[in-house]
């Protein structure tokens, strides 16, 4: 009986032993720009599970105007990934999500730029990580600047500055428009946000915190910059030029965009170019965006999520992280970012001081998740609405107004 | 068992077996139609009426408990008495009817003279053939990008080609009537080959004696494709024309690409403003899917009536 017995228990150790660990699959929701960049995705997560090889990955590739539908699946169904990309924190995700003022303590937020960081805080509690962060600013064709004999914009300079100076090179450098400008709601904004105006309330409660008056003054002054310095129609919500490719193309003096576009530029432009400093109008002001990851509680593989979170987030992960997508590192700590040419070097930190100078609501207006409930679409229609003259700056102003409450009411 | 039973029994059993045949020829197409009854159900009937149920409730497009706005509340016919306060609904609904009236006409003609053309046997009409079909296979998206390039205000082949005539740009995507003009054009160039297509079946199939005759006669050509031609193509007109009409009214992927709505909202047709409704408007789902409601009973009755009136001329 005790043969047995010892054989049966040697059996039993011998099975444990010989087994494999169990490997977790973490579910990640993402959204990508392309083909490269989920490809460059995919070789940060064979690297991670090189180092980690229990944990693989199954990569869910969602669209990104899909996101906010698909965390209200999420809540609905209860069924979630283990850890998704997101620019945006909805309510409804929000019991649901991992709180890393837990899991690392307080403090550990305080290494993320500030403004970004700042969206992720609910309360005391930290709901997610943030992943990159970009800046919207201008890009100048600096060989149009010399062959004008202009000097380029300094810091400290103003639209009222700059506008006349970009006309100035265009007629004298032959290049066709003086400005091209994404036709973007989160580009515009900046220009408002330039001029002290900024849609919600920078703390919760979040109220309407618009002074509209102000902000028709400012829409009004952004429709003549549209039709004294850019190409005719750009921003009637129809045209189907392309701003990156007329300043690529050396059609533009200048380029109003962001971050994202530096290893573009990098790669494809045959000039000389320089990005930033972007002029400001009674304050500095960027528009502070970018990503974040939340890891959620109802994951199986909880401390793999987390684990993968921490790693991607750490600064030494950020610099790699930034410099293979071309994006500023959300991590204050990952200082020596070796990206791909000095003129990108120097643009980053251009853009990261335009960060730095933000009021707090070029950050806060951009995280509230009311801003998905339809106002972004509200926010270009007021612009491209007077453009194209079909309503008035009061009537856009107050259509926008009424939209920024409404999504309030749909958010709580 | 007499002899008188067995007879009885055989009897039955064949006529039992004859049943079992006859029911297994009369069942027999109902089961080969059964595969198609139950994809239409589940992908066309059952859809369209979840929707119809929809659109008598006030509700998000998925339901989060958590959200007491996303939660469906019964409102009856209410969403579409709104639906006629909207001002984006009525005007997109303006807009589409306007677009069908200019737009299926447009393309009926540009399809007629195509299939007139190009109808005679020739290699050469065989090539061209093939060549103007071609945009029928591509999809609306593609055909949207590729007005956008050649109608870019600043940066497009048409306005090149003007400005080497010293013709100054023309703002084909950024002024509200020539944008509208233009969505007619791509919509027309992506549907005419198909179309030509039709009636050039149609043609081939009206009797070659019939203009002998009036050739001997003496008739005019003018003549012979008013009594002739045009009488004779009328069931392929139809087709064009139904088919021309649902597709005007459910107009989207074209004018997605070409124009997204704009400038302002001055290209938005119903089924984008429905789009816009439901998936860019929080919790607006039972008014969008009131708005499809009306575009349904708008192309049905349509639909029923071009039918009826097609055959009482037939």
């Amino acid at each position: 009986m005790k043969i047995v017995k010892h054989t049966a228990m040697a059996l039993v150790a011998a099975t444990a032993l010989a087994t494999p660990v169990i490997a977790s699959e973490l579910q990640l929701g993402w959204y990508v720009d392309g083909d490269e960049q989920e490809q460059t995705l995919r070789t940060l997560l064979d690297q991670y599970t090189k180092l980690h090889p229990d944990t693989t990955f199954d990569l869910q590739i969602t669209p990104y105007d899909g996101m906010s539908e698909k965390f209200r699946q999420y809540a609905a169904s209860g069924i979630m990934p283990d850890v998704s990309l997101t620019s945006s924190m909805e309510p409804v995700v929000r019991p649901f999500l991992v709180d890393w003022a837990e899991v690392n303590g307080k403090d550990w937020i305080n290494q993320f730029v500030k403004g970004w960081a700042d969206g992720a805080k609910l309360g005391d509690k930290v709901i997610a990580a943030p992943l990159d962060v970009t800046a919207v600013g201008i890009f100048y064709n600096v060989d149009a600047f010399a062959k004008a004999g202009v000097a380029v914009p300094q810091a400290g300079a103003t639209w009222d500055d700059v506008l006349p100076a970009l006309k100035q090179v265009s007629e004298k450098a032959g290049v066709r428009f003086p400005l091209v400008w994404d036709v973007s709601a989160h580009r515009y904004l900046t220009y408002q946000f330039q001029y002290g105006n900024h849609i919600y309330s920078e703390d919760a409660p979040v109220k309407v915190a618009m002074d509209d008056a102000s902000w028709v003054a400012v829409l009004k002054q952004f429709v003549k910059v549209t039709e004294d310095y850019m190409p005719p129609g750009l921003w009637s919500g129809s045209s189907s030029d392309k701003p990156y490719d007329m300043f690529v193309n050396q059609q533009a003096v200048a380029y109003m965009s962001g971050s994202w576009q530096i290893q573009s530029f990098n790669d494809n432009a045959a000039f000389k170019w320089q990005a930033g400093p972007t002029p400001k109008g009674t304050v500095s002001s960027s528009n502070v965006g970018g990503n974040y990851l939340v890891a959620f509680n109802t994951s199986k593989h909880l401390d793999e999520a987390i684990s993968f979170v921490n790693w991607i987030t750490s600064p030494e992960v950020q610099a790699v992280y930034a410099k293979n997508f071309g994006l500023l590192p959300a991590n204050k700590l990952a200082t020596d970012v070796a990206y791909s040419s000095p003129d990108a070097t120097a643009a980053v930190k251009g853009f990261q001081q335009d960060l730095e100078n933000s009021p707090r609501y070029a950050a806060t207006d951009q995280a509230w998740p009311e801003m998905q409930a339809g106002v972004w679409d509200a926010v270009k229609a007021s612009v491209t609405s007077v453009v194209s003259g079909q309503s008035t700056a009061e009537d856009a102003v107050a259509m926008l107004h009424a939209a920024a409450e409404a999504a309030i009411t749909a958010t709580k | 068992m007499s002899m008188g039973d067995r007879t009885q029994i055989s009897e039955t059993g064949r006529s039992a077996a004859g049943l079992l045949r006859l029911a297994g020829r009369t069942s027999w197409p109902y089961l080969l139609l059964l595969p198609t009854v139950a994809l239409l159900f589940a992908f066309t009937l059952y859809p369209l009426l979840q929707g119809l149920w929809m659109s008598l409730f006030r509700r998000g497009l998925v339901v989060v408990p958590q959200v007491p706005e996303s939660i469906p509340v019964f409102v009856g016919f209410d969403n579409y008495l709104k639906l006629f306060a909207d001002k984006d609904f009525v005007l997109s609904l303006v807009r589409t009817v306007l677009f069908v009236v200019v737009a299926v006409p447009v393309q009926l003609a540009a399809s007629l003279g195509l299939a007139l053309l190009l109808a005679p046997q020739t290699r050469f009409n065989a090539v061209m053939r093939t060549i103007v079909f071609f945009p029928s296979m591509i999809s609306g998206l593609i055909i949207g990008v590729i007005w956008a390039w050649l109608f870019a205000r600043n940066s497009g082949l048409v306005n090149y080609g003007l400005s080497l005539l010293g013709i100054p740009a023309v703002p084909w995507l950024e002024q509200d009537q020539l944008a509208q003009a233009a969505v007619v054009v791509a919509w027309v160039w992506g549907g005419a080959g198909f179309n030509m297509m039709i009636l050039i079946a149609g043609l081939t199939a009206i009797p070659k004696d019939l203009y002998e005759a009036a050739a001997i006669d003496g008739t005019s050509r003018w003549r012979r494709f008013t009594r002739i031609t045009l009488p004779l193509l009328e069931p392929s007109v139809v087709v064009v024309v139904v088919l021309g009409v649902i597709g005007a009214f459910q107009v989207y992927e074209i004018v997605v690409s070409l124009t997204t709505g704009g400038p302002g909202r001055a290209t938005v047709f119903l089924v984008q403003n429905i789009y816009d409704t439901a998936f860019r408007k929080p919790n607006q789902a039972g008014l969008a899917a009131a708005q499809s409601g009306v575009l349904f009973v708008i192309l049905m009755v349509l639909t029923i009536l071009q039918l009826r009136v097609a055959r009482r001329r037939g």
